[in-house]
């Protein structure tokens, strides 16, 4: 048996500059990089490469510590890089075995037995592989022996390429630390305090007394402190892609035609889907146009937009994202919204490109009440929904949806509202219920007639002439007349004025209204109105009329 | 007019958000005649509004918001105290509500109680919160109609008042008036107020942002919890009679019910307890015999001057009506004496020869020529204040429960301490509210707070931009503006260390108790300040860590020396302990250990107990910042010549060589210089210990210029006297106090240089204390010929203990880090019963200690005696503990192996050291140092006592494991180093200029090495760093005692 292992030290350094230009003036070689991980407003030294420690950055030190050492790069850690980064490894130890673990960020295994046929004696391969990784872009440590552990083990600690001939293994291991094995943290605390300190000792000791005192786990680290586990590879499997595009002989205008596309590629999504059991809430709609223009694209990446705005004024990618309110496996319902979707914001280009994903989400499991009334299916309300949005329009003034489902805002401003996209009631506004509820009970108990409001939305803006304020309750003026709606009505009586004002600490947001009730008399007819003065602007509305 | 009858301050603990005294303030300012503060559930904003409306010209009413449980829920009714009578009842009230439900609990009174305690109260009907609204709500008229009736028959017609607010509310206004149609119906009169929650209306972003942090809730999220608006602040009374032109009789209403509040908080009905005397005499006569019972002992004999002074002061005693008091302290003493407790007045106490006499005090007033009148004076007319130092811990706790007992429950209680916003929780707090995320909060409050000292940098702005927040942005600008708008608002109450009021009859008719955390304490609504300002008397029964180290040693130089040892009757002035104090050799004793006092010790050279006192005092901040130290040094050396700021002065200032160091020689001046009357001068004594104490500090600085020009006192003069005074305000200590510390400070200097090893022990034992880490303790120690053995469970005990004819140390198990007091008692238990004779033994029989407890002792050599069969090592004792502390399977249960061996070697220098410190703070071996002795030499880097020998100026390189890092908030921003060494300590001075060049050097190394020039003056020897770098002597923990 032969194995072959590829260990990437400080990976995620080494991912984090993993995808960047070789014209890049840092390498991993010979500038001290750090690598921050964690909150903005929080970033910690997540890893870092030998120049850096040297240089005085110990993990967990805080961005302003790390800043402090002179001529360490900083690098934020990327999720995505490093997944990359695995990808490309992996990739690497394809070239030399279909056997190959991805046993940890950073460090793969593989089978290379029989392999010396192929590639050559076993120092030849340890070269190849080094090779290889350093066309991959990584400084890795290559080595190969007769298990895989021994391997892991042997690329994590020794730098370079290293070869254990079969039978050697605890001679050639011995002086590695044992913190190489990954002990849990209590062993290695006591292992350190025995003065356990390589594979050695820790391999001379004596085995049953030995597992009196840490039990199996001890034993086995021993076992592989002494290059005796033999075990079986778990090898990797590449992750299923829910992604399909076609790429189109003759650009399409019409959305008719593009449906059938789109059918296509959805109904093989979708049977990829069945097949694993899974649905889908979210998907994406890529579509790559023909921009006639010129000049060609500049860049070749699908997802970005063009190059030049000011030459290509039209972005080369039109991209739509669908999400739904339950995971489903309906092609038809996903092609129905996506063409709703695609009749209110149609692609500004003919389309040549077709590009679907969808991110795949658990089967939602049905099962409702005996006595539980009938609610519309998800999927069709959610088209109800998309038609009424390619009628209406999706967003307000107030940057609120146009379709949902209206509700109360805990608020003390008039006519505050938001609009929900599912038909549950927020907390925000069950809280606010709560404590409106006591106030809404005080004057109901109360015998004042209760009138209801009829709101103008948006309110009037008008013109208010105020009386002057002797014996004003308040600074306020009493209102006299108002002028709204291309009429003067006077104000027979006033009430108020009914103050309320707030957040005031976000500067855009805050505002302060002054109400008032008012009788007026239009046109010779009388009418109850609310009026309000927003104290930001100075202007004045009529927010309402009582019934 | 109008009076404002309902308000609420911060003192009803995020329910307001104004300062008792602001709302005073803007009231005046506003030109109402008066205002009742109704804080919620106490009276806890009470005495601070009371004198802040006496400064500000306004009628304080006194009152409360009490939460009452009725049939429609809970309400806050508000009361006014019309009447002593009614003041007591809703004291009494308050506490038995507030007493039945643990700390942090909103407490509620049944209706039934409310009506039980109604006689001398007004009831108002309340706000929104109130009963009637409630009411109203839940029944609507009808419901309103029965609650004033039951008002009526609780309170009396003329005592219910139907209270209007308008802050133009809907709702508020439908609720108006259909109170108004019942006040009418049931003919009570109607009464407008605002309901005042603020001083002014920019207050109701402080008042929204308390409200978030009530709730829990952020701003953003807080919604219809917020006010509507901001009108709940105070208004001038024509704002009112315009809001309420419909209904003038509401107005007038306010002037009426004032006029009808006779209560103030002058008027409290305090009195101190009668001391119960035996039948036939007066307290007067007990106290005088118990007075010259005690003097005979004392002074041996009685000296015709001894007798004089005491009868003058047991005849002003007798004149104030002060023997209760006296006898009260003597009696605590008695008690204390009784049990074996070590006790000591301190405080201005000691000016008396009757405290003397009677053994509250250790100190000889006539001895010393301390002034009396400064602990006592007619014209003050105020009550003393003694001040008793207890060994912290169960004895001072037993003290406690003493007096509880003695005058029940409700008859002693503890003084309350007020938390107020500072820096960090302001915050973290409000940050919390405005919905910045926990590590943002964290890396702020982390920022904020810091060192004593406080750089012109060092302000909320700058941590903030530090935190990486940007103050352009209007939401973080707010957020900043209300963590400054917050500082010493307060946020709850606490107890404090250790002031108790009692009381002759219930406490809880003069201010409401209630619980502490503490199981078995009650605690007044009320911190000592406002007990002092209305006159309340406390007893201040104060921990102090070395009254236990005395206790203890006293007891181990009786078992192991066979001496005993009298603290009042050590000898006098021994010339042995004065040369080791001159010689600035005194850590671990007593107020004289720290850096500053040990750079003083040499040039003030002191030679006998007054030269101690003055010492005592001389490091203070006050002192120091007022540049009294240097004077004075530089005056005791005969460098400089002695003069007087005035010649008038040299009296009082002759002892100190013409600088002023205790507060009576400033209050002495203050009478000499401006003619300031003794009231005058006891209040610039209050206002020089107060940290309310700006605005006072320059109102006294006014008077005392007036009176010195009066005087004829030139301008130079009089910038030095007021200079004098006013730097006092950073607190400086009074010559009695001085003269109790001194006491202590030499009865610690004479058992560490007599009984060394019985001293380090209790010094031990009593941790933390004092300015050094116990390895530093220990190192001093050996370095002074004691020899200090490790932890072995053979022989040690929980305590560090001595063992042989010679003395020696013994290290205690609870230096054991992670081992639990009650498993090490139970492991000495066990080996006084039958000693242990292996690893597996121990384990078995003590099943307290844990693997991570057996690890720990084998790991320190704790368990290297423990084998019958021969010594082990530490790793062999390591290697067995696995096995005892673990239960091996069947399988391997049979496997015997020799006990006494194991396949591991022997711990290495440095992992002893390290395992040393990690499990015990310090070693008993070699200092670290000491290992790299000769490659150090071989650096040019000299020792601690190598320094000490070089002369002033020249270059040196010292190195050493930092013992302590200190920032004093008088020395401008230098840092002062000690380093540690096998030789003994070197004092590095700091530059701030150096620090800042490599701040991690000077904050985070564990050792450094240091280059600097040597400053060698006096025999006191710096070295004033150049450069500071990290040195690698070992990975071992030692600790520094860093004073942030």
């Amino acid at each position: 048996m032969l194995f072959g292992c590829i260990h990437v030290p400080d990976f995620p350094v080494q991912a984090a500059l993993h995808m960047e230009m070789e014209t890049e003036s840092v390498s991993f070689k010979n500038n001290a990089i750090a690598v921050l991980d964690g909150p903005e407003s929080l970033l910690k030294i997540f890893s870092c490469n030998e120049q850096a420690r040297q240089a005085g950055i110990v993990i967990g030190m805080t961005k302003l510590q790390a800043e402090a050492c002179p001529g360490v790069v900083l690098r934020r850690r990327m999720a995505e890089l490093e997944t990359a980064a695995q990808s490309d490894l992996l990739a690497c130890a394809y070239g030399f075995s279909p056997r190959v673990e991805s046993t940890a960020p950073g460090t793969v295994i593989f089978d290379l037995t029989g392999g010396e046929r192929l590639l050559g004696s076993q120092p030849e391969i340890g070269k190849q592989l080094a090779a290889s990784a350093e066309e991959f872009g990584f400084t890795a440590n290559t080595a190969l022996a007769a298990n895989a552990d021994a391997a892991l083990h042997a690329a994590r600690g020794f730098a370079g390429i290293t070869v254990i001939a079969d039978g050697l293994e605890a001679l050639r291991l011995a002086s590695l630390p044992v913190e190489v094995l990954e002990p849990a943290p209590e062993i290695l605390d006591t292992l350190d305090s025995w003065g356990i300190r390589n594979f050695k000792s820790l391999a001379a000791l004596p085995s049953v007394p030995l597992t009196q005192r840490l039990g199996q786990p001890g034993l086995h680290l021993q076992r592989l402190a002494r290059g005796e586990v033999r075990r079986e590879l778990v090898p990797a499997e590449p992750p299923p892609s829910f992604q399909e595009s076609v790429e189109l002989e003759e650009s399409v205008e019409l959305l008719e035609p593009l449906g059938f596309v789109i059918n296509r590629l959805l109904h093989e999504l979708i049977s990829r889907l069945r097949e694993r059991s899974l649905a889908t809430d979210h998907l994406q709609l890529d579509l790559m146009l023909e921009i006639h223009c010129d000049h060609q694209l500049h860049s070749q990446n699908p997802q970005a937009p063009a190059a030049d705005p000011a030459a290509s004024p039209l972005p080369a990618l039109h991209r739509r994202t669908l999400k739904l309110p339950v995971p489903t496996q309906d092609g038809k319902v996903l092609l129905k919204l996506l063409q709703l979707d695609l009749a209110g914001h149609p692609p500004p280009a003919p389309v040549k490109k077709v590009s679907v994903e969808v991110f795949p989400a658990r089967v939602r499991t049905t099962q409702s009440g005996l006595f539980q009334p009938l609610a519309p299916e998800p999927a069709q309300l959610e088209i109800t929904l998309a038609r009424l949005r390619a009628a209406v329009g999706e967003k307000d003034d107030h940057d609120r949806d146009r379709v949902g489902f209206p509700t109360n805002t805990d608020s003390h401003r008039p006519d505050s509202f938001q609009v929900l996209a599912r038909a549950e009631e927020s907390t925000d506004a069950k809280r606010g219920r709560n404590r409106g509820g006591q106030q809404k009970e005080i004057l109901e108990c109360l015998p004042a007639p209760q009138l209801v409001l009829r709101r103008f939305r948006p309110p009037l803006a008008a013109y208010v002439e105020c009386s002057p304020p002797a014996p004003a309750p308040s600074k306020s003026e009493i209102p006299a007349a108002v002028i709204f709606n291309g009429a003067r009505a006077k104000v027979v009586h006033a009430c108020g004025p009914w103050r309320s004002s707030g957040l005031w600490w976000d500067q855009s947001g805050r505002w302060q209204h002054d109400e008032w009730d008012v009788a007026l008399s239009l046109n010779g007819v009388a009418g109850l109105y609310r009026i309000f003065r927003d104290a930001q602007s100075g202007q004045w509305f009529v927010e309402g009329m009582y019934d | 007019m109008y009076s404002e009858l309902h308000a609420r301050s911060a003192f009803s603990f995020l329910e307001g958000g104004s300062l008792p005294e602001a709302l005073a303030g803007i009231a005046s300012a506003q030109g109402l005649p008066g205002m009742a503060l109704l804080d919620r559930n106490g009276f806890y904003g009470s005495p601070r509004f009371h004198m802040g409306a006496q400064k500000a010209g306004i009628r304080a009413h006194v009152g409360a918001e009490v939460t009452v449980v009725d049939a429609a829920g809970s309400g806050n009714y508000p009361l006014l105290c019309a009447t002593q009578a009614g003041y007591q009842n809703l004291c009494r009230l308050l506490t038995r509500t507030k007493l039945r439900v643990p700390k942090h609990t909103e407490s509620s009174a049944g209706i039934e109680e409310l009506e039980e305690h109604a006689a001398g109260l007004i009831c108002l009907t309340g706000d929104e919160h109130g009963p009637l609204a409630r009411a109203l709500a839940s029944g609507g008229a009808g419901a309103g109609r029965q609650l004033l009736s039951r008002l009526i028959s609780a309170f009396g017609r003329d005592n219910v008042y139907v209270e209007l607010q308008r802050h133009f509310h809907r709702d508020q206004e439908a609720r108006n008036q259909a109170a108004v149609e019942l006040a009418r119906e049931l003919k009570l009169p109607i009464l407008a107020t605002n309901g005042v929650c603020y001083a002014t209306a920019a207050e109701r972003e402080i008042f929204d942002v308390f409200t978030c942090i009530k709730n829990k809730h952020q701003l953003a999220t807080a919604g219809r919890l917020l006010c509507a608006n901001g009108e709940r602040h105070i208004r001038a009374p024509e704002q009112m009679a315009r809001l309420f032109a419909d209904l003038p009789e509401a107005i007038a209403n306010t002037v009426e019910l004032a006029s009808r509040l006779e209560f103030s908080l002058e008027k409290l009905g305090y009195e101190f307890p009668r001391y119960p005397v035996p039948e036939g005499g007066s307290q007067n006569e007990f106290l005088r015999a118990q007075t010259m019972k005690g003097a005979v002992d004392r002074y041996r004999p009685v000296s015709e001057r001894v007798r004089r002074q005491l009868e003058k002061e047991l005849k002003l005693i007798e004149k104030l009506d002060l023997a209760g008091y006296f006898l009260i302290v003597w009696d605590m003493i008695r008690f204390c004496r009784e049990q074996g407790i070590l006790v000591q007045g301190r405080g201005s106490a000691a000016n008396s020869a009757v405290c003397y006499s009677l053994g509250i005090t250790a100190v000889d007033p006539i001895g010393m020529d301390l002034l009396f009148e400064r602990f006592l004076s007619e014209e003050r007319g105020e009550w003393p204040d003694i001040d008793l130092d207890l060994p912290s811990g169960d004895e001072r706790e037993k003290a406690i429960q003493y007096l509880y007992q003695r005058y029940g429950e409700r008859g002693a209680a503890m003084t309350a301490n007020v938390c107020t916003y500072r820096g960090r929780l302001a915050a973290r707090e409000v940050g919390k509210v405005f919905g910045f995320d926990v590590e943002t909060l964290n890396r702020l409050s982390s920022l904020v707070g810091g060192w004593e000292w406080r750089g012109p940098d060092d302000t909320f702005d700058r941590y903030f931009t530090n935190a990486g927040l940007d103050l352009t942005r209007h939401r973080i600008a707010k957020y900043l503006d209300i963590c400054v708008r917050l500082q010493d608002l307060p946020r709850h109450l606490s107890q404090h260390s250790g002031g108790m009021v009692i009381c002759q009859g219930a406490l809880d008719s003069v201010v409401p108790l209630e619980p502490a955390t503490m199981p078995g304490r009650v605690v007044v609504q009320w911190d000592k300040d406002d007990c002092a300002d209305l006159g309340i008397i406390k007893i201040d029964l104060l921990g102090l860590g070395m009254m236990a180290v005395l206790k203890d040693s006293i007891g181990l130089i009786r078992d192991h020396y066979r001496e005993e040892v009298d603290l009042a009757h050590l000898p006098p002035d021994a010339e042995d302990i004065y040369e080791v104090i001159r010689g600035a050799d005194t850590i671990g004793m007593f107020q004289i250990e720290s850096r500053a006092q040990m750079a003083s010790l040499p040039r003030n050279s002191p030679r006998k107990f007054y030269d101690l006192v003055t010492q005592v005092a001389l490091i203070r901040p006050g002192p120091i910042t007022g540049q009294m130290t240097s004077p004075y040094l530089r005056r005791r050396q005969g460098k400089e010549p002695v003069t007087y700021p005035h010649p008038s002065l040299e009296p009082v200032l002759e002892r100190t060589l013409g600088v002023p160091l205790f507060q009576e020689q400033l209050l002495r001046m203050a009478m000499i210089c401006a003619n300031f009357t003794g009231g005058e001068a006891e209040e610039l004594r209050r206002a020089l210990g107060h940290k309310r104490s700006q605005q006072r500090m320059k109102e006294i600085e006014i008077k005392l210029r007036a009176g010195m020009t009066q005087n004829g006192i030139e301008a130079k003069a009089q910038d030095a006297i007021v200079q004098f005074i006013s730097s006092f305000a950073l607190y400086g200590f009074p010559e009695s106090h001085s003269a109790s510390f001194a006491l202590l400070a030499y009865a610690s200097a004479f058992l560490k240089v007599r009984y060394l090893a019985a001293f380090t022990a209790a010094l031990l034992n009593n941790q933390p204390m004092g300015f050094y880490s116990p390895a530093t303790i220990v190192k001093d120690a050996q370095r002074h010929g004691l020899k200090v053995k490790v932890i072995d469970v053979t022989c040690s005990e929980w305590n560090c203990s001595l063992e042989g004819e010679i003395p020696v140390l013994r290290l205690g198990l609870r230096y054991v880090r992670g081992l639990q007091q009650a498993a090490g008692e139970v492991l000495v238990a066990q080996r006084k019963l039958k000693p242990f004779t292996s690893t597996e033994d121990l384990a078995r029989r003590v099943p307290e200690l844990s693997r991570a407890n057996l690890a720990m002792l084998a790991r320190i050599g704790a368990l290297n005696q423990i084998s019958t069969q021969n010594q082990l090592h530490r790793r062999d004792a390591l290697w067995q503990i696995e096995k005892a502390a673990r239960q091996p399977g069947p399988l391997l249960a049979s496997v015997i192996e020799d006990d006494a061996t194991s396949p591991l070697y022997r711990m290495e220098v440095e992992e002893r050291l390290i395992a040393d410190y990690h499990g015990t703070g310090m070693t008993v071996g070699p200092h670290p140092m000491a290992y790299r002795r000769t490659s150090l030499r071989r650096l040019g880097i000299c020792s601690a006592a190598e320094l000490r020998q070089l002369p002033n100026g020249k270059p040196a390189v010292v190195a050493g494991c930092v013992i302590t890092r200190q920032r004093p908030g008088t020395a401008k921003g230098l840092i002062f180093l000690t380093l540690e060494d096998e030789t003994g300590n070197s004092n590095i001075i700091v530059m701030p200029d150096v620090y800042s060049r490599d701040p991690m050097s000077v904050l985070r190394e564990r050792f450094v090495k240091v280059k600097g020039t040597v400053q060698n003056q006096d025999g006191v020897v710096h070295l004033k760093a150049e450069k500071i770098l990290p040195l690698h002597v070992t990975a071992a923990e030692t600790q520094s005692h860093d004073f942030h």
